[in-house]
């Protein structure tokens, strides 16, 4: 799966520590999601699309 | 080293070890010394026998609290594949032990082994996860 969390972090000037507070998460978890390392719970998902405002599918996409 | 960005639960799960490290350090110093006095038939030799596997007992119980309290789902992950890294480790390690035993005629593992066996793993199998998750820590986003 890849996902966009970077690239949305990025265009609103927020740290991953800053993103992990928004979460209620650990920067940890925001690296290892943004790099593909980990793939989030669907809570999770729907947490960060919410903070975004975007819909699940509009950040993350399955890799061919 | 850890510690850094760690949730609360992590903290208070490594908090909680280390007293029950510090606890057990004490009664295995404390059966040590009770032993040399103690006949081998007495009820006195079983329970100091016993005593020091209870704090050992109490972090076992402890990692699975964490488990369940920690809120942060990638370091639940973490720690798992911790715990399950260890809990090979220590496996494999009393499979070979047993099989050299058994044909080999090989020494059981020295006393006190065990979880410090597992802990060892566990700790490296921490530690790796933590070097890959170093990296690219807050560069700016594309």
């Amino acid at each position: 799966m890849t996902n966009r969390l970077r690239e949305l972090r990025g265009e609103r000037g927020w740290s991953q520590e800053t993103l992990a507070t928004k979460l209620e998460v650990s920067r940890q978890s925001v690296n290892a999601i943004e790099t593909g390392r980990y793939d989030p719970s669907l809570p999770l998902a729907f947490r960060i699309a919410r903070l975004f405002g975007l819909r699940i599918e509009e950040i993350f996409s399955e890799t061919a | 080293m850890f510690c850094k960005g760690s949730s609360t639960a992590y903290q208070r799960y490594q908090r909680d070890v280390l007293r029950f490290i510090a606890v057990y350090v004490v009664v295995l110093f404390s059966a040590s010394r009770a032993m040399r006095h103690a006949r081998a038939e007495h009820f006195y030799v079983y329970f100091w026998s016993v005593l020091p596997a209870l704090p050992i007992i109490g972090v076992i119980l402890r990692m699975a609290r964490y488990l369940r309290d920690e809120k942060d789902e990638y370091q639940r992950l973490v720690v798992m594949r911790s715990i399950l890294v260890g809990t090979a480790a220590l496996l494999a390690a009393l499979v070979v032990n047993d099989f050299l035993r058994a044909f080999a005629g090989a020494q059981a593992l020295p006393a006190f082994s065990t979880f410090v066996l597992f802990c060892v793993a566990m700790g490296i199998a921490h530690f790796v996860q933590w070097l890959r998750n170093r990296g690219s820590d807050d560069e700016p986003a594309a």
